[in-house]
């Protein structure tokens, strides 16, 4: 009746939580599309907009290009910059990041050498949207945070909290102010401190349409754009940045790197590079320029120089995108317009086969990268095995809480008095194990913890059971466990056999140990020593780990528990004696059979195992003084606990070797620690000497043996005869190892005496 | 018997607990180096009388063990290492033969039946044939004298010497002659490891070679003198994280290369998905172990070189331990003791 319950209870669940699930998967699939902006030490750093709501972080960065090996990603996620985080991510590594949400601000920090130029560029995020800011290197004067305040409409820090945020090292979050200069990598963060960001007294309301618009990119009298595969070289051309037009964005002509024909930008295709820049202060005062002709309100220089250079600020720097690509990243305003429709429809897929090319100038695509850096993954779909997961923490959870699942240390100790269960209740069996030999052994390894069977016929039998199992078996239901009580209690049944009757707990078990589900997933306790067996002399499979871990949990346990949780949680295993036996073999458990003869093994086996076991619980409730479990001693490691503290002493023996041995062959001496082999010739005389003085021959060679040989050498009488060259040294007999040194009689300072001596001369 | 033993490039170690006091540990030290001399009859008398041990080899004498320092008086030839560049030499029959000897001179004999020996390879620890015929030589080795050998990774036996208070979870790593071990565990199971081909042996050349620390032999060959480096390294105090003096200041260098190796193999180490998966969030211990351990700043020097990756602030601490020199070969032999002991609880449930 109660699995009816419970069956009925997950049943209830699984209809509640269908509907949600199912919505769930819908709304996945609905919301593809996300935008975000990837800057820093980026190759493209810009805003990009993918049909994939599974992006990851490091997806996101193989699309802006990452030029170093390894980067620290600074991922802000909401445009207040207040949930922020770093990520590494590397090139060769497997961590693909966290996915990336729409209007995620990721800011890439190289952390190791860097293979490619890097574009200064910062990002300026409002409350409601971000932008890519490209910074000048050419330029001496840096960019102030006013300016970009100014030429964006947002109003003046005074009512908003400005601050600079940073994932390098020493550039914390901190407050600026207007003359603050940004630097590369850095995120200029505009609080709206609870007001909306959008300036009434600028109308600045970002939105993305108009740069989309088809005159932006095409080679109109406004935009001239001309690139060849080559050397990049744009035009003048402006971008119109808001519905309202009052602030445009210019992007001058050739920069002044291109122009040199030094191009640092990345020459791909039909990729445009632009220099993206922002009008001058003066420039930016007035709301009420027209958005016809934008590129007519950016005022004439007043210097010789370049005009368009002359007008745009030194933020300009050029970063290599596409032209149409320069646009403002209005994250969270996406007007619903036609456009913005088409922009998806443009928008690079990662399943999209064609993605793998780069797109065509002018194009909507955000850059791709290659082919072997995409990732499959597949959109967002219904599946069913979600449901039923879902369903199956749920039946988990009701489980956990009923009190059916135990720990592992539970699960064993059960499976333990289970299995002692099994044999105890046959009179016959229990009394033919008390007449073996084995049970004699096996109740000398239970170190006099017994427990008598109720049937006053078997009282001689004796089993071998943990003082636990006896305990618990002796203790009557509904006593409520103290740790006083319970010490006591310990006391008198510990010495020797119990006289009271063992109590069992009536209650049935939910779950029968024949059903299929009843003991699948309790670990065995017993490995199969087999397993392990060296096969033809090669090393065999470790077993220690078991071992390991059990001391380890054990040792932690006794640590760091008091003696009152130990105890209590002693008492909690009162179901353990009541679960139906089961039977520990080779391959996991078996049900129960009638054979005695089986019975009586098994109960050889498991009172061993139950000695075992009974040693090390009986100690773990050992209390010291203070209350505590003394560490160590409670698992039966207490020999080993010596050793891996480092208390033995330590006897430091002398071996002793054969005194005298003959070994084959010939040792090959420390041929690795050479490094220049013996001279066969010596150095002639340091004289300053012409060339017409210059005796042939004169240099005295050393005279020499076989290797180990000593070497005679009597100066002046040279042993070698003249001419003798270094085939014939060999061919007498003598070891060349390394080539000798060559005979130069002149050093540089031989040469230069010898040069005075000339010119003496 | 359960028995540990560490085939170390610098020394072959070997430990277990006394037969007759088993609260007592027994400790084998010995050189994994020998000293050629010339075959000569007054060398022989000398060794003779000095009742030095030595074996006979074709045109020479070799003195194997810790008393080859005690003759290198007699030859101006350097020790010669038995494991050049961190393997069973080939080309070396003597010095295989040599292992033999060793082997059996500090391993116990074996007596019952659980004859069980924890054993330390040297070498890079990867699966190449060279690896493989290293592992098989020295398992011979073992086996020959009655015992079962079991192979342990250097870094994962000293997390099991070094880790007990951190519950064997941490990385360890092992600062070798000739190679470096590092391993991340959790509970004693191992979840990503690495082997560097780089030790403390190179650091010792590369000072020896820049420095022209050298020693020449009778007949006029030139000779790296890693002796006197490593005398330098100990008279002198060297501290790498402080260095003084041109050469203190190259060995910083050089120890700095070797542990932004070792860095950035821990920050890929870390990365990898055991390890997030099992020790995801939770900052680790890191234990030091080996012979380089010994070299004043390392910790110091290893804390920039982690900060430097990234990767410093997964770790609560960087620790050393205690008996560097011996915590490999006495995490081998807990290892070797846990094996038994499954092994002694397997085969009592199965003995029925």
């Amino acid at each position: 009746m109660g699995r009816l319950q419970i069956s009925l209870w997950c049943f209830a669940c699984l209809l509640i939580t269908a509907p949600p699930a199912f919505t769930q998967q819908t709304s996945t699939a609905g919301n593809a599309e996300i935008t975000f902006v990837v800057a820093g030490d980026v190759a493209r750093p810009h805003e990009y907009s993918v049909a994939d709501a599974r992006f990851s972080l490091r997806q996101a960065l193989m699309h802006a290009g990452m030029i170093s090996e390894g980067v620290n990603v600074l991922v802000i996620r909401n445009l207040e910059g207040n949930g922020q985080w770093s990520h590494f991510i590397s090139r060769s590594g497997t961590d693909s990041g966290p996915e990336i949400r729409n209007g995620d601000v990721l800011v890439a920090y190289s952390s190791g050498q860097v293979d490619g130029p890097i574009i200064p560029n910062s990002v300026f995020v409002n409350g409601q949207y971000a932008f890519v800011i490209g910074l000048d290197s050419q330029v001496n004067t840096g960019v102030m945070a006013g300016q970009v305040l100014e030429k964006l409409g947002e109003s003046p820090a005074a009512v908003r909290t400005l601050q600079i945020m940073s994932g390098k090292p020493g550039r914390a979050r901190r407050s600026v102010t207007l003359n603050q200069e940004i630097q590369h990598g850095d995120v200029l963060v505009l609080r709206s401190d609870g007001r909306p960001s959008g300036s009434p007294q600028s109308g600045f309301s970002p939105q993305v349409s108009e740069w989309r618009e088809p005159e932006v990119g095409s080679s109109d009298s406004s935009v001239a754009v001309s690139a060849n595969a080559g050397a990049a070289s744009v035009n003048d051309f402006a971008v119109p940045l808001m519905n309202s037009g009052a602030h445009q964005l210019a992007i001058p002509a050739v920069p002044q790197a291109l122009e040199g024909g030094n191009s640092t930008w990345p020459s791909e295709g039909n990729q445009q590079s632009a220099s993206f820049v922002l009008p001058s202060l003066s420039d930016s005062a007035g709301d009420d320029r027209a958005t016809s002709n934008a590129f007519s309100e950016v005022e004439p220089p007043a210097t010789d120089v370049n005009p368009v250079e002359a007008d745009v600020l030194p933020v300009a720097v050029p970063f290599s995108v596409e032209p149409d690509q320069l646009r403002m990243a209005s994250l969270k305003q996406a007007p619903p317009d036609s456009n913005v429709g088409s922009t998806a429809a443009k928008t690079v897929s990662v399943s999209d086969p064609s993605a793998s090319a780069l797109p065509a100038a002018g194009g909507e695509h955000a850059p791709v990268p290659p082919t072997e850096l995409q990732e499959p993954v597949e959109i967002a779909a219904y599946n069913a095995w979600n449901t039923v997961f879902v369903v199956g923490l749920m039946l988990a959870g009701v489980l956990i809480v009923g009190g059916w699942l135990k720990s592992e240390a539970e699960m064993r100790q059960m499976q333990m008095i289970s299995a002692v269960e099994a044999i105890a209740p046959s009179p016959s069996v229990a009394a033919g194990l008390a007449s073996s030999p084995l049970a004699a052994k096996n109740a000398d390894l239970s170190a006099g913890v017994t427990l008598v069977n109720e049937s006053s016929d078997v009282k001689e039998a004796t089993v071998a059971i943990s003082e636990i199992d006896s305990f618990n078996a002796a203790r009557v239901p509904g006593d409520n466990l103290t740790g006083d009580n319970l010490l006591g209690q310990k006391e008198q049944a510990a010495p020797a056999t119990q006289a009271g009757p063992a109590v069992v707990n009536a209650v049935q078990p939910l779950v029968k140990s024949t059903e299929w589900f009843a003991a699948d997933w309790i670990p065995a306790v017993v490995v199969n020593s087999d397993q392990a067996t060296v096969g033809g002399g090669q090393p065999v499979t470790s077993e220690a780990h078991v071992a390991i871990d059990r001391w380890s949990e054990q040792n932690q346990k006794a640590s760091s528990e008091t003696c009152e949780e130990h105890l209590q949680q002693l008492a909690t295993a009162e179901n353990q004696s009541t679960t139906q036996p089961v039977v520990l073999s080779n391959g996991g458990m078996e049900s129960p059979v009638d054979d005695p003869v089986a019975q009586a093994e098994r109960a050889t086996l498991l009172s061993q195992s139950a000695a075992m076991f009974s040693n090390s619980e009986a100690e773990d409730v050992a209390c010291d003084q203070n209350g505590e479990v003394a560490a160590g001693r409670a698992s039966g490691f207490e020999e080993l606990t010596d050793l891996i503290e480092n208390r033995l002493p330590v006897d430091l023996c002398e071996a002793r070797l054969p005194l005298r041995i003959s070994l084959f062959g010939a040792p090959a001496g420390p041929k690795r620690l050479r490094i220049d082999a013996a001279h066969k010739q010596l150095a002639g005389p340091h004289m300053p000497l012409t060339s017409e003085r210059r005796r042939p021959g004169s240099v005295t060679a050393a005279a020499t043996t076989v290797a180990g040989g000593q070497a005679s050498h009597v100066a002046g009488q040279p042993v070698m005869a003249e001419g003798a060259s270094l085939a014939d040294s060999k061919s007498a007999g003598a070891v060349e190892v390394d080539a000798p040194v060559p005979d130069r009689a002149a050093g540089s300072l031989d040469r230069a005496l010898n040069f005075l001596n000339e010119q003496g001369n | 018997m359960i028995t540990a033993i560490d085939f170390g490039c610098s020394r072959i170690r070997s430990a277990f607990r006394n037969p007759l006091d088993p609260q007592r540990l027994s400790l084998y030290v010995e050189r994994a180096e020998y000293a050629l001399i010339e075959d000569q009859s007054q060398h022989r008398r000398t060794l003779a009388e000095q009742q030095i041990p030595c074996a006979e080899c074709q045109d020479a004498l070799a003195v194997v063990g810790n008393r080859s320092v005690d003759v290198k008086w007699m030859s101006r030839v350097p020790l010669t290492p038995l494991f050049a560049d961190g393997l069973v030499p080939s080309d070396d029959a003597p010095a295989r033969q040599m292992l033999h000897v060793l082997t059996a001179a500090i391993l116990p004999p074996a007596k019952d039946s659980e004859n069980l020996c924890a054993m330390v390879v040297p070498g890079v620890a990867d699966y190449s044939a060279v690896a493989e015929r290293n592992r098989d030589f020295l398992s011979r080795l073992v086996r020959m004298q009655g015992y079962q050998p079991y192979i342990v990774n250097a870094a994962e036996a000293a997390i099991l010497a070094t880790g007990g208070d951190a519950n064997f979870t941490g990385a360890s790593i092992v600062l070798g002659a000739e190679t470096t071990e590092i391993c991340i565990a959790r509970f004693g199971l191992p979840l990503a490891s690495a082997s560097l081909p780089v030790g403390c042996n190179w650091i010792d050349s590369e000072i020896a070679r820049q420095f022209r620390m050298f020693a020449w032999d009778a007949n006029g060959a030139t000779y790296l003198d890693l002796d006197a480096v490593r005398k330098w390294k100990i008279d002198c105090h060297v501290d790498i994280h402080n260095p003084v003096g041109e050469r203190e200041r190259t060995l910083s260098k050089l120890f700095g290369a070797m542990l932004d190796q070792i860095s950035r193999s821990i920050s890929q180490l870390m990365t990898s998905p055991a390890v997030r998966g099992a020790l995801n969030h939770q900052r680790l211990s890191i234990m030091l172990s080996g012979g380089g351990v010994k070299t004043n700043g390392l910790a110091a020097l290893l804390t920039d070189r982690l900060i430097e990756h990234d990767v410093a602030d997964r770790f609560v601490a960087i620790r050393s331990a205690t008996d560097p020199d011996l915590a490999v070969v006495r995490g081998a032999l807990i290892f070797a003791e846990l094996e038994a002991r499954s092994k002694r609880e397997g085969g009592r449930v199965f003995a029925a």
